[in-house]
């Protein structure tokens, strides 16, 4: 299948990735990955300490978009999470993926590492990429 | 070593399968053609040799694709190896060699057709049910191993 065109979603996919891939030491805070697997799932966003900002960031709500549809269909989650790198460790972990590098895959090579078809892979993709950009108001 | 051959549709599009595959796997699989249009044992000969020779290599390629399978003796050298598989072309499907439960059909249109899938697709499907193969025989070889060490204690 020809590459779509990348559209605003995808780059705001991107940016979720990047956001999520913050280096530990760095002048950014600690990663939100790292942060949200030391409290096992239980990160509230902005309800911390007093006077502690309040993150109202998109990345932040892509993020609990895509967690929340991983409730639902894990298999969304994984395939978004593995197409864009974005905190590709977990599914690595969940799944007990061996010899994992997300760097240069097909989604032939994602679909496999899922164990799943390509086309199953790109529907369930698609999936999450609808239920993203209905969360945050944009067109998938 | 996976064996696929490609049947029906035009010289062109099983050409254009086959690249799309070695592009896929990284070149690793390789692809064998017979070109020409003259039919007889002659070709499912050569084949069968070829696959002879593909597993004997000082190089074993992962895969290799059969571009032109233009018989039904052709067809059987594929279906006989244990890791052969037949994907039929749409535009046209052969007139001459059968498609047979389980065999896939393959279409060039990006995304697939409904039941017809895109070369990414058919060849996603053949390695996945190579893994799923591997995984059966290595439970089975382990309930063995299992069911010899239950016997030896007794």
């Amino acid at each position: 299948m020809a590459r779509r065109r990348a559209s605003r979603l995808d780059q705001q996919l991107e940016a979720w990735a990047r956001w999520l891939a913050q280096p530990e030491g760095s002048a950014a805070p600690r990663s939100l990955l790292a942060r949200w697997m030391d409290a096992k799932g239980h990160l509230i966003f902005g309800g911390g300490a007093p006077g502690a900002p309040v993150l109202d960031l998109l990345e932040a709500r892509i993020e609990l978009a895509v967690r929340a549809l991983g409730q639902a269909n894990p298999l969304a989650e994984d395939a978004l999470r593995l197409e864009y790198a974005a905190g590709w460790r977990l599914v690595v972990a969940r799944r007990g993926l061996r010899g994992y590098d997300p760097r240069g895959l097909t989604q032939l090579q994602q679909a496999l590492h899922l164990g799943v078809s390509v086309r199953t892979y790109r529907l369930r993709l698609a999936e999450a990429r609808a239920h993203v950009a209905e969360h945050i108001g944009g067109k998938p | 070593m996976l064996v696929i051959g490609l049947s029906g549709g035009t010289e062109a599009k099983r050409e254009a399968v086959a690249r799309r595959i070695n592009e896929a796997s990284g070149e690793q699989f390789a692809v064998w053609a017979i070109n020409g249009t003259r039919l007889g044992d002659g070709r499912a000969r050569s084949m069968a040799r070829a696959l002879e020779g593909a597993n004997h290599g000082r190089q074993a390629a992962r895969g290799l694709v059969f571009t032109h399978v233009l018989t039904e003796a052709e067809a059987q050298v594929i279906r006989r190896h244990h890791s052969g598989h037949l994907w039929h072309l749409t535009g046209p499907v052969s007139a001459v060699v059968d498609i047979r439960r389980g065999e896939l059909l393959v279409t060039l249109t990006p995304g697939g057709d409904r039941h017809l899938l895109d070369p990414l697709e058919a060849l996603s499907e053949v390695l996945l049910a190579g893994e799923i193969e591997k995984l059966k025989r290595r439970e089975a070889k382990l309930l063995s191993e299992l069911h010899k060490l239950g016997a030896g204690e007794a």
